[in-house]
């Protein structure tokens, strides 16, 4: 084992460490909220209101969000999970265990056949 | 989905400037997902680093000082075996399995449903043919070469021509040494191209892909009569050499009509000899960089220059376009300098060839992490696309509430892996990749350096810009996909 190789080997690792965690930090901060409370997605005029959130669970959480709407849509869709509420008559309320991990995009689908992501559904294992 | 986010760019533009500012993300073509990978844990993503440096040092302190892969140990295999499989009517019958394939994407995209998530063309192409066959080649070897079916029409073609004739077509022109695989390069780059910027900010249509099919099939007939059928889909046929480069890595390779076994890893080193190649495979490591890039931490900077190029006048779409051709552009030129940076530290060593043919001659040495990019970004999708490839997709290809073999009512299964089996699969691709790259060079450094002690020293620099793609694929799975 030479020892000029293991060295720079050693630097790598520490600049690449110290490097993901600085990074790791200033991705964090973003509008994730692992609260266990209802969380309110507003749609107005088929858009998210304040852009797309994000929606933060555990494994084994129950995830639970209402739906706002200023005018009927046709469905509101939770990917992956593959569950589908009518959202011609208003507000739309979603309950689920978190079975399955991953990151989900919630998305509204409009009467006229277009669609829109309205928040991101992020389970951890 | 797709269309959706390039509505949903028009809409908040629309809305209000400030509105550009929240933008969510312009680029999204892989929507086709119903459920992303999670970004691998910093816990994780710093064993992966540590591992990849470990085992680093531990390869080059026992390494070995005679080559030991240079020579290709091809041994042909039983006869009877060997015809088996490569008899005519085998090739006739892959060769119209391939032809078949190729129609039903046309015809698919042309009359199947507009929606990508439901229609063969899109689903065979991007994820059963385009990831699938990287799969089938290392295993198997350069299957696809009997399937291609550009190939076989060529053949047919060429072969009518030889019976009216009595003499095969003469080519006008013999394949020019230097063009190598960079007619290869292109295509894989358009290809990219057509898969994730070409639909604007949205999935590329089923139409988009049976045009772009349409189109490259002609340009491919038209080499083919140029320089002949074997000549082109042998060097510059962008499937045939890209899927070809990941064959290499098997133990499985047809010479001279036998069917025949080589040590694993062994085919490599005679791949990279060739114009194009360390262009071939840097851009498949750089197309797999910028897919895995452009939801994360290149995201920024595609969504700035998208507001530049949208402020001066081009249409949204346009705008997306040319925002994430540049930064696939920029992608391709970081990873090749990195490349090429690392073969200039190993020409200060002593003894050491012209740069571009150093840097030709360690092209083979990225297959494996080309391959490992490719596993770590698309595992898991792969395993989401051909559930829905072998059930609705197949009973019901265009869309149109067929059901021929009675699963159309079949549907994707997402929980087929849990998020931790996604993030070890993809560190450890990462990290056994890695160890066969740094293999594959240091047997090539004995080759081109006549003394261990340079090969050695000619490997610091390699091992730089290995750990370098190795670390960099690691940090593109622990970004979040936004």
């Amino acid at each position: 084992m030479q020892s000029t190789p293991a060295r720079i080997g050693l630097l790598v690792v520490a600049v690449a460490v110290v490097a993901f965690v600085l990074l790791k930090n200033d991705s964090s901060d973003n509008d994730s909220d692992t609260a266990k409370s209802v969380q309110v997605l507003t749609v107005n005029n088929g858009e998210p209101v304040g852009g797309v959130k994000t929606l933060t669970y555990n494994v084994g959480d129950q995830v639970r969000f209402d739906v706002k709407l200023d005018q009927p849509e046709e469905e509101i869709h939770v990917h992956g999970y593959e569950i589908e509420q009518p959202a011609e008559h208003g507000p739309v309320t979603f309950s689920f265990p978190a079975k399955l991990d991953g990151e989900f995009e919630v998305e509204v689908h409009r009467l006229d056949g277009t669609d829109a992501p309205i928040a991101e559904l992020h389970v951890n294992p | 989905m797709g269309p959706s986010k390039l509505k949903l760019a028009v809409g908040l533009a629309l809305a209000s400037p400030i509105a550009a500012l929240l933008f969510p993300d312009v680029a999204s073509a892989h929507a086709l997902v119903g459920r992303k990978d999670l970004p691998v844990p910093a816990w994780l993503f710093a064993w992966g680093a540590s591992l990849v440096l470990i085992v680093s040092f531990a390869l080059l302190s026992i390494a070995w000082t005679t080559a030991r892969l240079q020579e290709e140990d091809w041994r042909a295999m039983p006869r009877w075996f060997s015809r088996a499989v490569l008899n005519a009517g085998a090739q006739v019958v892959c060769g119209l399995i391939g032809i078949g394939l190729f129609v039903l994407v046309l015809y698919a995209g042309f009359r199947g449903i507009e929606d990508p998530t439901q229609n063969f063309s899109i689903i065979f192409v991007f994820y059963t043919f385009w990831l699938g066959m990287v799969l089938v080649s290392v295993l198997f070897g350069d299957v696809f070469r009997a399937f291609n079916p550009w190939r076989a029409i060529g053949r047919t073609i060429s072969g009518g021509f030889r019976l009216v004739a009595g003499e095969s077509a003469p080519t006008p022109f013999t394949y020019p040494n230097a063009l190598g695989r960079w007619p290869a390069v292109l295509g894989v780059l358009l290809f990219i191209w057509l898969e994730l910027i070409a639909g604007g900010g949205a999935s590329p249509t089923p139409h988009d892909v049976a045009v772009g099919t349409l189109i490259y099939s002609a340009i491919t007939f038209v080499c083919m009569a140029l320089f002949g059928v074997e000549e082109w889909v042998g060097r510059g046929e962008a499937f045939g050499a890209y899927f070809g480069m990941f064959a290499r890595l098997g133990p499985f390779e047809v010479r001279d009509g036998a069917l025949g076994r080589r040590k694993f890893l062994s085919g490599a080193p005679q791949w990279a000899a060739i114009p194009g190649a360390a262009a071939l495979v840097l851009t498949s490591i750089a197309v797999t960089s910028f897919d895995g890039a452009q939801e994360g931490f290149l995201s920024g900077a595609i969504r700035w220059t998208f507001e530049r190029c949208s402020d001066v006048g081009f249409s949204l779409p346009d705008s997306f376009r040319i925002a994430n051709s540049v930064w696939l552009l920029i992608t391709l030129a970081a990873v090749s300098g990195l490349y090429w940076l690392g073969v200039a530290g190993m020409h200060t060593v002593r003894g050491s060839p012209p740069v571009k043919a150093l840097g030709r001659s360690f092209a083979h040495t990225l297959i494996p992490i080309a391959l490992a990019y490719l596993v770590a970004h698309y595992f898991s999708a792969f395993l989401y696309q051909e559930q829905a490839q072998f059930t609705y997709i197949l009973s019901d290809p265009l869309g149109h509430g067929s059901d021929l073999f009675g699963t159309a009512g079949g549907g994707i299964n997402y929980g087929i892996v849990s998020s931790n089996t996604v993030w070890y699969v993809q560190v450890a691709a990462l990290v056994v990749g890695h160890v066969m790259a740094l293999t594959l060079a240091h047997d090539r450094a004995l080759k081109v350096y006549d003394n261990v002690r340079n090969a050695s020293r000619s490997q610091y620099f390699m091992l730089a810009v290995m750990v370098a793609f190795t670390c960099f694929g690691l940090f593109l799975i622990s970004q979040a996909n936004g």
